[in-house]
């Protein structure tokens, strides 16, 4: 028994295993990206570049920039891509122009550079046409850009820190440029970040304090240390300050500092206190010192101003390099859980859905919830029809076993069986709601409009009526199962020995059918019940289509049109663990029941 | 297992007719692959053949032979070449028996003019392309192709003893194939731009018409959503456009009769393909798992079971739904998702067998182990997979279904009973394509699942009852 449920158990993980990865790899294959068709749409609103930048920052924060399965990045020397798209990334659009004039040359010369090979493989349609016309090299300078800009973003990301921070020490301006642009790119400016964002994370106190760490490595001997009296003061202050909940109450308070108090933030900043201490601390750095380290730069500007940017970077990836190249263990590590595949199984296991990446990006569990509290009472309702009617028409067949009453209710059963809880459904709406015919019942929804004004009967009365024919529906089509089942229990009951003693003994056929065999025969019946958990709380697709209830089936429906990733895997990884546990929840009960079933001796069999 | 020199298909056929409804029913099988296969004879919307003063033409051959998908084109080939052959090798045979011709003979003879039907059909059938040919040249072609077919035919009843009347009408099947088919392979001028029914109207010409003179695609945009049994009413443009529409028609001003008929074919394929890719992977599965036992068995069977928990009408939304519509990938995800079921009752019916011993005996006579399972355990250990056929059947007409209400099934044009039923689900009102749609659906379920109830009743005698 013990054995059955471990062995049970255990075979929950290749299956859970093997259910994520066929979902997920499906939906590998689909071609189309959700994220850009999202922003798409509401791009109309805001500008182009912005909405460039939410959506590389969400596909980030998704890991969808991360190889599908196996990672190999980390092994990868980036140092020539990163050479190459940092000199094509850094040339202003004259320099640019004339190094494509080069390329076509090469290209007419048969001789191919390695900046060729590179423009090559960036992915853009008929670049050998395009670099030989004339008229389209001019216009081939922007789209240049454009892809490795994407192939920067795509592939290298956090992977070309390294190599293009190697870039920053050339003397050439323009590779200097385009490796500080490039390193934007791959970081999205995460490193320098002066503040917290409104809703202050741990996880962002590494930038804050790495960028004001590199601004005072090189500027604390401008500042003198803060007097005795005034520390004291000081540390009071930060205490208050740091208990307040209200932002706009912190920002007043700046102005009673000056700027002979940045020590001490910067010590609050840089030891290890709480969160909220440091998020006092950063404030008043960039309220007394300004926005002091600059990450970027144009196409144009000077030598001097390139060179103290440059600084900046080399200065913050000599104190953060590490992270940018993990040691070998490390690296052997990340090939296989720094992916798209790990990081969503991750998620998945820790039961830590996420939100939808559907706007209004709700968190997926709540709307989950919401979509199994409508579907559930609606299930539960047709289960119990269901059991009302089938066992009494099953008990019915078996007693009169052969009989008309038994041919009879049989044909019926499997015509209904026979049913398609399409063709049903849109046959119920078609005779009863359309008028057509007649119109008994609403045809959408489980609500009328403004039921929420109803009094309590007169809303139960409408819901019940809006969700009469999805009933009918769930409940004729499972029917014939049931009471089949229960036909063939009671049979077995009444052709046995104890059934036949309490014959003998002359009790009444209604005694003997009632109190002796059904208790008997019910029991498997019952059990049976868990087995139709899944159903109870997944609802059915087409049935919630058809009749408009926004339930689990509706909203699976919805997720999959909408390749709504995160919902789909939550979804099937749910159904696939509610599907095992009743599983074996079924068989538990049916031992449990019935002492005579074991376990021991049914191996081999089905 | 076998007593009294019966074969253990003929005990099942034995058990099966004693259900008079199920064998009735299975007439009612019969009339749906003939539906789907004969469906261009019920219905089209291109005459038979048309005479006008340029000559003759056969424009019901053409569309037969350039059809608008692959599945039509499968059914149509079965049409030409497998149909005539079986009327003519039917009637052929019954005289040999009469004759006492040995089977053996029979059967080479059967397969004879088979070769000899597409030998001459196909070539003609994928070159051809259009036909404007003058009576007397067709006349002496179809004399030329009977006479050489009655010279061998009496060559051969000569030899076997087959009576001549017979033979004159075993080669009439193949004649009305033949002849058509050979005139169409000289091709010239336009066919596609032309409009016959059109020019039967005009006085340009006139030809003979199918049953319901209505093609699956053909549209009439002044006959939107009409109810059945509407009629064009005015003065005709085009021949027999005011035939009554039995069916009425949908959105485009198609006939719903005809597209219910050529839906067939699309059920048919669906519910056959995806079923034998399951019960092939099934039972091989099954029957290597159950033949070999020990950790092979326990490795396939937790493969079995990690399957069987698989979501897949979720994984077939999901994939269609990403992937985009069309029915073969329906069928394929169906098939390949609906085998553990098969592999498991295939595997159980091994294991029974494997004891048995004439299993042993085939091994004590050295033979190998493929040849122990495919010749002679095989063959008894089917039944599973047989009684599943009817069921998966069922199951993959009712996901085409589901799936096409949903948005992801065939792609509009495409005649399917779940397309019907989309079009029904934009306007509720328009009850005949739901009525009509949804019966056929249910009637092809019930029938199918009388078969399977019965043929698993007449396979295992000892289930009868329990669901």
């Amino acid at each position: 028994m013990r054995a059955y449920i471990i062995r049970r158990l255990l075979l929950m993980i290749p299956t859970l295993f093997g259910v994520t990865l066929v979902t997920f790899s499906v939906m590998k294959m689909a071609p189309g990206d959700p994220l850009k068709e999202q922003l798409a749409q509401g791009g109309a609103q805001s500008e182009s570049g912005s909405t460039h930048e939410a959506y590389i920052h969400q596909r980030r924060q998704w890991k969808l920039d991360k190889p599908s399965f196996l990672n190999g990045r980390w092994f990868h020397d980036y140092s020539s891509q990163a050479r190459k798209s940092a000199l094509l990334y850094g040339l202003a659009d004259g320099d640019l122009e004339k190094l494509l004039d080069r390329l076509a040359e090469e290209v007419r010369a048969g001789r191919p550079s390695d900046t060729l090979d590179f423009v090559r493989s960036l992915g853009i349609e008929g670049v050998d046409q395009r670099l030989l016309d004339p008229e389209a090299r001019k216009g081939l300078a922007p789209i240049v850009r454009i892809a490795v800009q994407i192939k920067v973003e795509d592939e290298m990301g956090e992977h070309g820190v390294r190599s293009l921070g190697a870039e920053l020490d050339e003397k050439d301006l323009a590779l200097q440029i385009g490796a500080i642009r490039c390193l934007l790119l791959c970081t999205l400016g995460d490193p320098f970040r002066y503040t917290y964002s409104k809703e202050p994370k741990s996880e962002e106190t590494a930038g804050v304090v790495a960028t004001w760490k590199i601004w005072w490595d090189r500027n604390h001997d401008q500042f003198k240390p803060v007097a005795p009296e005034r520390l004291q003061e000081l540390k009071a202050t930060l205490r208050t300050l740091s208990a307040e909940s209200s932002r706009s109450k912190v920002i007043e308070a700046m102005d009673g500092f000056t700027p002979e108090d940045v020590p001490f933030f910067a010590e609050v900043l840089f030891s290890g206190s709480t969160l909220s201490e440091k998020v006092v601390a950063s404030t008043a750095l960039f309220y007394k010192v300004g926005r002091v380290l600059k990450a970027d730069v144009k196409l144009s500007d000077k030598a001097p101003l390139v060179a103290s940017v440059a600084a900046n970077w080399k200065a913050f990836i000599a104190t953060h390099g590490s992270e940018y190249s993990p040691p070998i263990p490390a690296k052997c590590l990340y090939f296989f859980t720094d992916t798209q595949y790990a990081n969503s199984l991750v998620k998945l296991l820790t039961f830590d859905f996420g939100r939808s990446m559907v706007k209004p990006y709700d968190p997926v569990g709540p709307k989950m919830f919401q979509a199994v509290l409508v579907s559930a009472p609606i299930m539960l309702l047709s289960e119990a029809l269901v059991y009302l009617f089938a066992v009494p028409l099953g008990v019915l067949c078996a007693v009169h076993r052969g009989k008309w009453q038994d041919r009879s209710t049989s044909l019926v059963l499997f015509v209904f069986n026979s049913f398609p809880s399409v063709v049903l459904g849109m046959l119920l709406l078609t005779f009863f709601c359309f008028g057509t015919f007649f119109k008994f019942f609403p045809m959408y929804g489980i609500h009328a409009e403004n039921y929420e004004s109803f009094p309590f009967v007169r809303e139960l009365v409408d819901y019940l009526n809006h969700i009469f024919l999805p009933l009918v529906c769930y409940s004729l089509t499972s029917l014939a199962g049931l009471a089949m089942f229960a036909r063939s229990s009671m049979l077995d009951v009444l052709n046995q020995d104890f059934v036949r003693t309490a014959r003998a003994k002359g009790l009444q056929e209604r005694s003997v059918i009632l109190k002796h065999s059904m208790r008997n025969a019910l029991i498997p019946v019952l059990t049976l019940f868990a087995s139709f958990i899944p159903a109870l709380l997944g609802g059915s697709v087409i049935i919630e289509y058809l009749f408009g209830i926004p339930g689990m089936g509706r909203l699976s429906y919805d997720s999959i049109q909408a390749k709504d990733y995160n919902m789909v895997m939550a979804i099937t990884y749910l159904d696939a663990i509610i599907v095992m546990l009743s599983i074996l929840l079924t068989d538990l009960l049916y031992v449990f029941v019935d002492p005579r079933i074991s376990f021991q001796k049914s191996e081999g069999g089905a | 297992m076998t007593g009294a020199g019966e074969t253990y298909v003929e005990i099942v056929w034995k058990q099966y007719r004693k259900n008079r409804i199920a064998v009735a029913t299975l007439g009612v099988v019969g009339a749906f692959f003939g539906i789907a296969i004969f469906a261009p004879v019920l219905a089209s919307n291109q005459p038979y053949w048309f005479t006008s003063p340029e000559g003759a033409s056969f424009p019901w051959w053409v569309a037969l032979v350039n059809p608008d998908s692959g599945i039509d084109f499968v059914f149509n080939t079965v049409l030409i070449v497998f149909a005539p052959w079986m009327a003519t090798s039917l009637l052929l045979t019954r005289e040999a028996r009469r004759a006492s011709v040995p089977t053996r003979r029979r059967i080479g003879l059967a397969l004879l003019l088979l070769l000899f039907q597409m030998a001459v059909t196909l070539p003609v059938l994928v070159v051809a392309r259009d036909v404007r040919l003058g009576w007397p040249r067709w006349l002496l072609l179809g004399a030329l192709i009977v006479g050489i077919g009655v010279g061998a035919a009496r060559g051969a009843g000569r030899r076997w003893g087959i009576r001549p009347s017979t033979l004159a009408l075993a080669s009439i099947p193949l004649a009305l194939v033949l002849v058509p088919s050979l005139a169409l392979g000289l091709p010239q001028g336009k066919y596609f731009s032309r409009d016959f029914k059109k020019e039967q109207v005009q006085g340009k010409g006139s030809g003979v018409y199918t049953l319901i003179p209505y093609g699956p695609l053909e549209q009439d945009l002044d006959m939107i959503f009409k109810p059945p049994l509407s009629r064009k009413i005015g003065p005709p443009e085009r021949y027999r456009e005011s035939e009554p529409h039995l069916m009425g028609t949908d959105d485009s001003g198609r006939d719903v009769l005809s597209r219910i008929i050529y839906g067939t074919r699309i059920s048919m394929t669906i519910g056959i393909l995806a079923v034998s890719i399951y019960v092939t992977i099934g039972v091989a599965i099954g029957s290597v798992a159950g033949y070999f036992g020990g950790k092979i068995d326990i490795v396939i069977s937790r493969v079995i079971e990690v399957v069987l928990l698989f979501p897949s009408f979720f994984l077939i939304l999901t994939l269609v739904a990403l992937i985009g519509p069309s029915i073969y990938i329906i069928m394929v995800v169906i098939g390949l998702t609906g085998w553990p079921t098969i592999a498991r009752l295939t595997r159980g019916e091994f294991l029974k067998q494997r004891a048995v011993d004439y299993v042993a005996a085939a091994r004590a006579l050295g033979a190998s182990n493929p040849r122990v399972i495919f010749r002679h355990i095989l063959p008894n250990a089917l039944s599973p997979a047989f009684v599943a056929i009817p069921f998966g059947i069922v199951g993959a007409i009712i996901t085409e279904a589901t799936l096409s209400v949903l948005g992801f099934g065939v792609r509009p044009p495409t005649p399917s009973w779940g397309s019907l039923l989309l079009v029904a689900t934009s306007d509720y009102e328009k009850w005949w394509l739901t009525v009509f749609a949804g019966s056929s659906i249910f009637v092809t379920v019930t029938v199918f699942n009388v078969v399977g109830n019965a043929l698993r009743d007449a396979m295992d005698p000892r289930l009868k009852g329990t669901q």
